[in-house]
């Protein structure tokens, strides 16, 4: 059954009551609807969003984004002549944390309890660091791996991506080939789909780039 | 990957901090800043009274007082409400001749009080708000448009026919809208995020 508060035009009634309208049925009504008080909050907001802007924030035209963009060069040729490559620099005080491998199950196979199922084609990796640990459990099948993973932090923040890049290659480097990532859940889960070969896996956290070497499969 | 990484960094910058790149002689910092509020200063200029081609000169002169005043800003982290009242201000004093023609025909020119606390938070509000309404998915941003944001207030039959569903459809899709919605305020500190 639909509830007052999921009814077409139900919106109507509310906006009202953002306007001021004071319905005494509604009002009632909307003292003992928890949605329909968390629908007016928003709604008052984007009331005051309309008596504000008119409705819409305005699109800049390109050409004027553009031109503004350049006024630095423009008014400010001082600033750009003692320039620093604010970027690079702040590139280069990213800093690189390299993972220590605490485990590997399959280089210590009398790490028995480690291994899961039994079926001898599952690794367990264990890697700690002093910002994020990884755990990592790597099942073979065909020429492939699946690998299954967790990062381990106190909070895990949103929208982290972990890569795998090949061992010959700068983790950092622009243009990887090879690389294959994904994203990481809030629960600090994963899965993806690896290769045979050497691998270091790389999150970027905060200013900091995690490094996990040794991910040979 | 490693550009995409310094940009996205930038993007996450703090006024406070993109100022200090700006003064580093950092074009990518400079370019954050300008992408981060060009939106804001022309709709003010704009909401203002001024036509498009004044409230662009309103931005291009609201931006050059920035990049002249770098050194001397005052309070950096209320960089938003500082350029808030600069464009108030510089608004007023580019209309301020069509206000004096207008003032010829009869018309008495009101002074909006540009410096006034209130437009300053309700311009601050505002950005936020927009901010949480451009997170929305598509779906509930064109949909909220339409319920709430459109002067020509379209009808349910249009409104569903433009999203591609069912009128029946609407008011679930605007509840859940409207929590996503309250949500990304939350997020951005505008509403209260424990009720």
């Amino acid at each position: 059954m639909t509830s007052l508060h999921d009814e077409p035009h139900f919106e109507t009634k509310l906006w009202d009551v953002v306007q001021g309208g004071r319905d005494s049925d509604l009002m009632q009504h909307i003292s003992t609807c928890d949605d329909c008080q968390e629908d007016l909050e928003a709604l008052r907001e984007v009331a005051q969003y309309r008596a504000t802007t008119g409705g819409v924030m305005a699109e800049v035209p390109p050409s004027l984004a553009s031109r503004v963009a350049g006024l630095m060069a423009l008014v400010r040729p001082d600033l750009m002549a003692r320039r620093e490559p604010f970027a690079e620099g702040l590139a280069a005080r990213i800093r690189r944390i390299t993972a220590e491998l605490l485990l590997d199950s399959g280089l210590t196979p009398q790490v028995a309890g480690l291994r899961s199922g039994g079926n001898g084609r599952t690794r367990q990796l264990a890697f700690v660091s002093e910002v994020a640990d990884l755990d990592l459990e790597v099942s073979q099948f065909d020429d492939a791996y699946s690998v299954a993973g967790q990062l381990g932090m106190d909070t895990v923040p949103p929208n982290l991506q972990i890569r795998f890049v090949p061992a010959d290659q700068d983790p950092l480097a622009d243009d990887v080939a090879g690389l294959v990532q994904t994203a990481i859940s809030t629960g600090g889960y994963f899965e993806l789909t690896l290769m045979a070969g050497e691998w270091v896996a790389a999150v970027d956290i905060d200013e900091a780039v995690v490094l996990f070497p040794g991910v040979r499969l | 990957m490693q550009r995409h990484r310094e940009a996205d960094i930038t993007d996450q910058l703090d006024d406070a901090a993109l100022l200090r790149a700006c003064l580093a002689g950092d074009q990518d910092a400079w370019t954050t800043l300008v992408n981060r509020y060009t939106r804001l200063v022309y709709s003010i200029a704009l909401k203002s009274g001024l036509n498009e081609h004044d409230a662009g000169d309103v931005v291009q002169n609201v931006f050059t007082i920035v990049l002249r005043r770098l050194e001397s800003l005052q309070q950096p982290d209320r960089f938003s409400a500082w350029l808030i009242t600069t464009t108030h201000r510089e608004s007023w004093r580019i209309g301020k001749p069509r206000r004096e023609h207008l003032s010829d025909d009869g018309v008495e020119p009101v002074d909006p009080d540009p410096t006034a606390e209130s437009l300053v938070v309700e311009w601050e509000h505002a950005a936020l708000t927009h901010q949480a309404l451009e997170q929305l998915g598509d779906r509930c941003r064109r949909l909220l448009d339409l319920l709430f944001l459109h002067d020509a207030e379209p009808g349910y039959e249009v409104i569903a026919a433009e999203l591609g569903i069912a009128v029946g459809s609407i008011g679930p899709i605007r509840g859940r809208c409207l929590k996503q919605l309250k949500g990304h305020l939350a997020e951005l500190g505008v509403v209260d995020s424990q009720r």
